[in-house]
């Protein structure tokens, strides 16, 4: 039994959910380099190679080159566990002498590598979004906005829609923390009440125990941490016939068509946040929708989408240092810029934060297909904490 | 009431898939002496390939609960046969070579399945829910908690009843005289294994009723599994019964009553059986 103990530990250990240059300057004679922090293996590997596709869909569109430099983009994969993130991190600085990192996704992750990232001075980006801490390292982009920034929307509309109280829900990690806080920032500031607030771990597979003990609430405002815990939470959700009307939050990037058709038209009219829909009826969002289903043989989402305006930012920054990709050039560059994205107008605000719409949708089919239709803009919507 | 009643519910269901996984494991660990950490992994190939039969070529339920269990039965036997069988006795080559295992078969069903999760999926007849107490409850909770009964049943009077339990038993108790009485051990561990992971497959299929597919399912599933075992003990059926029941029980009423320490209370139940009782609540010494 000694030794079963042990093993278990062992096992605990290796299982555990976090299964995880200074003075830099350009040579112009060298290539750009890029590094990436990806999960293709783990519990979300089908994640990465979206997030790749984006990036590399950016740079193939200026033939990796930018200012008469050659890009080379150096991947590497994290699995999704924050201490892999921590040795990739290293392996891209000190071996590849990166000077830019793409990534990773968790926001755990993200307070584990920001203090060396920061000393030596690599410009780095968030896929989807980060706690504004990062901002007092001044070299994190933070894309689309800060983690609370994205569900005020939600508290926002709960209220138009005249709800009057609220139970909130979510992931039990800093990403959840900070998601729910937003919606719940905004609802209170718009007069509405937070009645309960349910946690659940992260990895959590039964929601049945907790939609047995709410208490009563004219909306619920949710954050389940990807795919997979969307599809067991609504579910469930319908299974256990729970009445109360759903909010949610990151709805597109966590359901594109995958997910929906597998989830049926139980899940039809939920409504929530969401930072990119693949139909926003825009010219530059067909073009390209278009060349992506055209280059990698699938419809983009919004993780896809992130991708590649993170990549064009950090070309369009590039192109404004003439190539130069050290820190001190680059960050003020990054700093500065203003494109059009397929997720619409992109600006930076001086911490380091985009600036982005944001969109209320819902969920509806037509001719068969499940789609995410905007019906409400809140225009740039940015963390309160941020600077006017 | 009716909330106390659901949590039960919801308790013996989770328990009872938490049993299934389990049993397979403790027998093999009780009978043959094996750490066998690949067994989370069969449960996810049963999950995949029942969700490729049940789902994706629409053959049915049955039929995805059958080519679950055979298929990650023929994986267990080919793994035993060609590897397994040259390191009995040797239990940290045991655990390097089958924790090995939870990675390769991880990594295949990545490349073969992708990596998108796969939602929950039951039979047409126990999609929905039914009325309990004026609650809404998933039929197919019910019917997971029903199977599991029958198959506790099953597997108890197959250990206990039949002259192959009694080959396993007499192999815990004492392998060289069992060998001695002229039984062909070897050939019956070659069964018990396929026999485990065919319960880990199909557990895989019943599983997915309630917690979807996805390629981390090895990993997470292992890790309840010795949870289990440690709490019931090794190699008895009751033992992973019990354990089972417990577990699911105590983590659906803590969720429910404390959600900010739920699995909490799943560790600290475990704790306490270690400290009084090591061999687990009905486990035989090993």
């Amino acid at each position: 039994m000694k030794k079963l103990t042990t093993l278990f530990l062992v096992v605990g250990l290796l299982v555990s959910p976090v299964l995880f240059g200074g003075g830099m300057t350009a040579k112009a004679a060298e290539p750009i380099k890029i590094g990436s922090i990806l999960n293709l293996t783990g519990p979300i590997a089908f994640i990465g190679p979206l997030f790749k596709n984006g990036i590399v869909k950016a740079l193939e569109e200026v033939d990796y080159t930018i200012a008469g430099r050659k890009i080379e983009l150096i991947p590497e994969d994290a699995a999704a566990d924050m201490n892999v993130c921590l040795e990739k991190s290293k392996k891209l600085v000190e071996k590849d002498k990166v000077h830019i990192i793409l990534g990773p996704l968790m926001g755990d992750a993200h307070m584990a590598i920001a203090p060396y990232l920061a000393n030596k001075k690599v410009v780095s980006a968030t896929f989807y979004c980060g706690d504004i801490e990062l901002t007092k390292y001044k070299n994190w982009f933070i894309y689309p906005t800060t983690l609370e920034g994205l569900t005020l929307p939600v508290g926002y509309y709960a209220a138009e829609l005249g709800h009057k109280t609220m139970i909130t829900a979510g992931s039990d990690y800093a990403g959840g923390h900070g998601f729910i806080n937003g919606i719940k920032v905004a609802f209170e500031e718009k007069g509405g009440k937070v009645v309960q607030d349910v946690w659940w771990p992260v990895g959590n597979k039964d929601f049945g125990p907790y939609f047995s003990s709410l208490k009563k609430a004219d909306c619920i405002g949710y954050f389940v941490e990807g795919p997979s815990a969307a599809q067991l939470f609504l579910s469930q959700y319908q299974e256990f016939g729970v009445k109360i009307p759903l909010l949610g939050t990151t709805l597109a990037a966590d359901m594109p068509e995958q997910i929906l058709s597998q989830l049926g038209d139980g899940v039809l009219g939920l409504q929530g946040q969401a930072s990119y829909m693949t139909d926003m009826d825009t010219p530059i969002n067909k073009a390209w929708v278009t060349a992506m289903t055209k280059r990698f043989g699938q419809t983009p989402g919004g993780l896809e989408a992130n991708s590649y305006s993170i990549t064009k930012s950090i070309l369009a920054a590039l192109k404004a240092t003439g190539g130069d990709d050290s820190y001190d050039k680059l960050w003020p560059a990054l700093l500065k810029v203003k494109i059009n994205t397929p997720q619409g107008p992109l600006a930076v605000s001086p911490e380091g934060v985009a600036l982005v719409d944001n969109y209320i949708v819902e969920l509806k089919k037509k001719d068969g297909k499940y789609y995410w239709d905007p019906i409400k803009t809140y225009k740039a919507v940015a963390d309160p904490r941020l600077k006017k | 009431m009716d909330w106390f009643v659901i949590n039960l519910l919801n308790g013996f269901s989770y328990g009872v898939v938490l049993f299934l996984i389990a049993a397979g494991m403790s027998i093999v660990l009780g009978a043959m002496g094996i750490t066998n950490l690949a067994h989370g992994a069969f449960y996810m190939v049963g999950a995949y390939v029942g969700w490729t039969v049940g789902v994706k070529w629409g053959a049915g339920f049955g039929l995805a609960l059958l080519a679950g269990g055979l298929c990650a039965g023929l994986v267990g036997l080919a793994i035993e046969r060609g590897l397994l069988r040259y390191l009995y006795k040797k239990p940290n080559e045991q655990v390097l070579l089958t924790f090995g295992f939870v990675y390769i078969l991880a990594n295949l069903c990545l490349w073969i399945w992708g990596g998108w999760p796969r939602a929950p999926f039951t039979a047409k007849f126990l999609t929905g829910s039914m009325d309990i107490m004026g609650r809404a409850y998933p039929k197919a909770r019910v019917a997971v908690i029903l199977v599991g009964l029958v198959l506790a049943i099953g597997l108890w009077w197959l250990q206990e009843k039949t002259r192959m339990g009694a080959i396993v038993r007499a192999g815990m108790d004492d392998k060289e005289t069992t060998m001695g009485l002229g039984i062909n051990l070897e050939r019956a561990f070659a069964l018990i294994f396929f026999i485990s992971a065919f319960i880990a497959g199909s557990t895989g299929v019943i599983g997915a009723q309630l917690l979807g597919v996805h390629n981390a399912l090895g990993m997470e599933i292992l890790l309840l599994a010795l949870i289990v075992i440690i709490v019931g003990g090794v190699g008895s059926i009751q033992g992973a019964l019990l354990g089972g029941i417990l577990i699911g029980v105590i983590d659906s009423f803590g969720r429910a009553i404390f959600p900010q320490l739920a699995m909490f209370t799943m560790y600290l139940t475990m704790i306490v059986v270690i400290i009084v009782r090591p061999a687990g609540l009905l486990g035989r010494k090993i």
